[in-house]
């Protein structure tokens, strides 16, 4: 018996003697961390991932300051782009589950009609409004509602050449830098960035290295934000030179092609 | 003496190359229209701005898929020699695409392989110059550029017929992806023997040798038609084409 109370006593100073281990262990990381992080302010865990989202900002309620910041960015090859949930909602999005769009509707033309024809259209599900109205000069067409602002919008954004897809659902934009090679952003109908993982990519390169054609092909692949797709080129290829895209939208199994030239000052058109 | 022989040579070069050249063969005609003219329906360019600024104080613009000339004669009928051409051609001749008030002008042309095209932005605009078809090409055009691309393959000569009508495979179509009314289409041919009829709808190719040919017109909504020719040295045939709708 008084064996067994000395086991006892034994294992409670062993415990004891564990637990101030521990607390000791985590008081010196704790304090570790302290000094680290008066040293290195950039490390702190918060300000971390915004330093690994330099590239790209998931969020729907967007820190204004925080943006103005990482707008500065657009020089480097992590290029800033603000991916938000509203344009993966929208037409060209992952999110979207409307009605693919008409061919030709995006710059809504129409046609003459005969005099005093009068059409509409309304799809509810969508919160859309179509009204086709025809009067001497020919039919004239009103969308409304959430197709406003649609296909207004064909400035280039990372100031390379901007094109608008014949699926009427994207917009793509293709920039080239000597140190970050072909980049590809993507667009929804609103030219709104939208997530590139749905999208496959190769690039065919024409042009010369020391005097010698050479044509080569690289697979797009996208960054670590999936905010745009990227391949380097090869080394020793200085412009000019031609680079034509060949991209498969998630929503047609076509192949469609896009061409760019890089012209002697490295300028992309 | 010496003088007199040398004139004598000139006399006969010239002799002899003008008379090459005369007894080159001529195919021309006209291209009919047969029917009532539909009314070209309007293009609303409401969306862009600048379309729509091009035409300010304008008739509004409207379609040219189907133009009928007054005299009931077709315009941008592609007319060109399908069969029987022999030998190669080479040209390294510019031609010119406008886009200018949102649309192509010319609406349909033709050009020798190889030959080099330049596409003109003369709007306040982007568009995209999307060539289909055996040299297919999609660059994007920014206001006040041009692009300049030299045009490889040829297209087939050869006509297919399908569920009885007659298909050319000559042709490629031009588009802008923004402005979808914006639609061009050129031939791009093997050899020199086509032409594109214009407000009086006649076509006139010449320098043909002698031979047995076959003559294509191509129209973007009426179709393909063909009619075979024969020509000796000198000879000018005349053959029309009647389309109706």
């Amino acid at each position: 018996m008084a064996n067994y109370s000395n086991l006892k006593s034994n294992s409670e100073v062993k415990q004891r003697s564990y637990i101030t281990i521990i607390m000791n262990k985590i008081i010196m990381l704790l304090l570790f961390l302290m000094i680290v992080s008066m040293a290195f302010p950039g490390l702190s865990p918060a300000e971390n991932h915004t330093a690994e989202s330099s590239g790209t900002k998931m969020s729907m309620e967007s820190d204004k300051q925080d943006m103005n910041e990482m707008k500065m960015d657009m020089s480097a090859c992590k290029r800033m782009v603000e991916l938000t949930n509203e344009a993966e909602h929208q037409l060209g999005g992952a999110q979207y589950t409307g009605k693919m769009p008409m061919k030709g509707m995006a710059m809504k033309m129409s046609m003459d009609s005969k005099k005093g024809m009068k059409m509409k259209m309304d799809s509810k599900d969508e919160g859309t409004k179509m009204k086709m109205d025809s009067k001497d000069e020919g039919m004239k067409m009103k969308m409304d509602s959430k197709d406003e602002g649609m296909h207004q919008d064909h400035d280039a954004k990372a100031g390379g050449s901007f094109f608008m897809a014949p699926n009427e659902m994207h917009h793509i934009e293709g920039t080239y830098s000597e140190d970050c090679g072909f980049q590809l952003f993507l667009f929804n109908a609103f030219t709104k960035p939208i997530k590139v993982d749905r999208f496959r990519a190769l690039i065919k390169v024409s042009g010369e290295i020391d005097e010698e054609d050479v044509e080569f092909s690289r697979f797009l692949s996208p960054n670590k934000m999936n905010s745009f797709l990227q391949a380097p080129l090869m080394k020793g290829l200085n412009p000019p030179f031609e680079i034509e895209l060949n991209v498969k939208f998630p929503e047609s199994e076509k192949v469609e092609s896009f061409n760019f030239e890089v012209d002697k000052d490295g300028k992309i058109s | 003496m010496e003088t007199n022989l040398k004139l004598l040579t000139v006399a006969a070069l010239v002799y002899f190359s003008f008379a090459s050249i005369t007894s080159a063969a001529t195919v021309k005609g006209k291209v009919l229209f047969e029917g009532t003219a539909p009314k070209a329906k309007i293009i609303q360019m409401d969306q862009d701005k600048a379309c729509l600024e091009f035409y300010k104080g304008q008739d509004p613009p409207r379609f040219k898929s189907l133009v009928v000339n007054e005299n009931s004669t077709l315009q941008s009928v592609f007319v060109y020699i399908g069969k029987g051409v022999k030998g190669k051609f080479k040209s390294k001749n510019i031609v010119t695409l406008d886009q200018k008030g949102c649309a192509y002008t010319p609406r349909v042309f033709g050009m020798l392989a190889g030959e080099t095209l330049i596409v003109n932005n003369g709007d306040k605009t982007k568009h995209n110059f999307h060539l289909l078809g055996k040299n297919k090409y999609n660059r994007s055009a920014n206001p006040g550029k041009s692009i300049k691309r030299k045009i490889k393959k040829a297209g087939s000569l050869k006509i297919k017929k399908k569920k009885g009508k007659l298909k050319s495979k000559v042709m490629s179509k031009i588009k802008c992806d923004v402005h979808p009314w914006m639609v061009a289409y050129v031939g791009v041919m093997k050899h020199p023997f086509f032409r594109v009829t214009g407000g009086d709808g006649a076509f006139e190719i010449d320098d043909l040798p002698e031979g047995k040919y076959t003559l294509v017109a191509w129209h973007e909504k009426l179709g393909t038609q063909t009619q075979e020719f024969t020509v000796g040295k000198s000879d000018v045939k005349t053959v029309d084409f009647t389309y109706s709708k």
